[in-house]
């Protein structure tokens, strides 16, 4: 019997975003930028997303690298963030960034707020 | 000896109710819940969560406002009111630690910080048409063209706020005092004649003057349009938790029930809060909060489906002694 090991939860960032974060950075002219990603509450159903071209973490922030862009996550949304895979959707019919979020339980109608 | 008494007690009662529709009573509203409010988020961060627009309040203006959940029911009214460094927030009697917790819950990077003072200080309202008289002779404060929520500091007892709510839809002013201050502030009403009205005066004028109260209305099983709040709901501010159901139900006109005020002859039976109530034998919707008699009438409030909520029209009630026929008068938010 295979047996599979749990895989502990963190964020992760596919390489589309992480190649569209260091175009938009040099563009905003901040390039080298990491992101701050975060949960604020808001919205319709509780809870927004939130994403900053950021330099340096906060003391507390989690730290997460990949694709060659830190993540900088506070203590708190990453309770409700663990397991996020951020994804960026360009072209005509983009969507821009998206939080694939394995908890949220609900969204609103226009997709940018989210309940646990 | 025992229906004496009790007559006694109903006609002073009839009494106080009658000083705060004419004239100004003073009730201890002690009981309302006061959150101090500090940071520099704290007005979006609120902003975020209920449903008024707070971008609107300046340093001296503040507002009513609703918190909701995600499915668009009511968590509390509050009014939010500017102090110096601070916002006041009033919550429904014991709801503090619940809007605190609430606060706290949405509360990730940002400075806000939520100080409950309830016990540190204590809140008395002035009632009635001649309140502001009152307060004038009283404490010497003109407060003729006092806006609502707008506070204004009373240095002769320590900087104590008072600020007009008009919370029993009558003109009501909320004087908040230091709770060593309290028998001091009820002194300088009582020299001037504006008596005490009893708990039970108080709750049977909101009853009377179609407030809902955290008690039977203003609960997760209602929405703000449900309860009358309108005047406390911005329909074109930023989005707030809730809004996406409140905004539909506008928008489409799917209010299903509105809260009504009630009245019934005192000859009938008492029915009870909770009870169901039928038009033609169909469930129409429920009570919620029933007053004491007062003059041969008897006064309630109630959720009632939109089909049957015109004034005049009769509703049944179930009661332990029998059917009490009560009257639709009017809606809750209109007056």
């Amino acid at each position: 019997m295979n047996k599979t090991m749990p895989q502990p939860l963190t964020i992760t960032i596919t390489e589309d975003a992480a190649d569209y974060i260091k175009v938009f950075s040099e563009q905003a002219g901040k390039p080298g930028s990491n992101l701050r990603v975060g949960v604020k509450g808001g919205g319709c159903s509780g809870m927004t997303y939130t994403l900053d071209l950021v330099e340096e973490p906060f003391d507390d922030d989690k730290v997460i690298e990949e694709h060659g862009i830190e993540l900088y996550v506070d203590r708190k949304s990453y309770i409700f963030l663990a397991g996020t895979s951020l994804e960026y959707s360009g072209g005509l019919n983009g969507k821009g960034f998206v939080f694939n979020n394995p908890n949220a339980k609900t969204t609103c109608g226009c997709g940018t707020s989210f309940s646990v | 000896m025992a229906l004496a008494e009790s007559k006694n007690s109903r006609l002073i009662q009839i009494s106080e109710l009658e000083s705060a529709t004419l004239h100004a009573a003073l009730i201890d509203r002690s009981d309302v819940g006061r959150l101090r409010v500090s940071g520099d988020d704290a007005a979006d961060l609120l902003n975020r969560l209920s449903t008024n627009n707070l971008e609107h309040l300046t340093p001296t203006q503040g507002m009513g406002t609703v918190l909701t959940n995600n499915k668009g029911r009511i968590i509390d009214l509050l009014s939010v009111i500017p102090l110096a460094n601070s916002l006041l927030i009033l919550t429904s009697p014991g709801r503090q630690q619940q809007v605190a917790d609430w606060i706290e819950f949405y509360t990730f990077v940002e400075d806000v910080t939520s100080n409950d003072i309830t016990d540190d200080t204590a809140m008395i309202a002035i009632v009635g048409p001649k309140s502001a008289e009152a307060v004038q002779k009283a404490l010497g404060i003109d407060v003729d063209d006092l806006e609502l929520y707008a506070p204004i500091m009373v240095d002769s007892f320590d900087g104590a706020s008072l600020v007009r709510t008009d919370h029993f839809n009558l003109p009501t002013f909320e004087f908040i005092v230091s709770t060593e201050k309290k028998d001091k502030a009820i002194s300088a009403f009582d020299q001037h004649n504006v008596a005490q009205a009893s708990s039970s005066t108080a709750e049977n004028l909101r009853i009377s003057m179609a407030v809902p109260s955290a008690t039977g209305e203003l609960t997760e099983d209602f929405n703000p349009l449900e309860a009358g709040l309108r005047p406390h709901i911005s329909f074109n501010k930023i989005c707030y938790i809730g809004q996406e159901v409140v905004s539909r139900l506008n928008a489409y006109e799917k209010v299903q029930k509105h809260l009504v005020k009630l009245e019934w002859k005192t000859e009938d039976a008492v029915p009870a809060p909770g009870t169901p109530l039928t038009v033609d034998g169909k469930n129409v919707g429920q009570l919620t909060s029933v007053g004491d008699a007062d003059n041969g009438l008897g006064y309630a409030l109630g959720y009632v489906r939109k089909a049957n909520v015109e004034t005049g029209t009769s509703i049944l009630a179930q009661s332990e002694d029998g059917e009490v026929a009560l009257t639709v008068t009017g809606l809750s938010g209109q007056g």
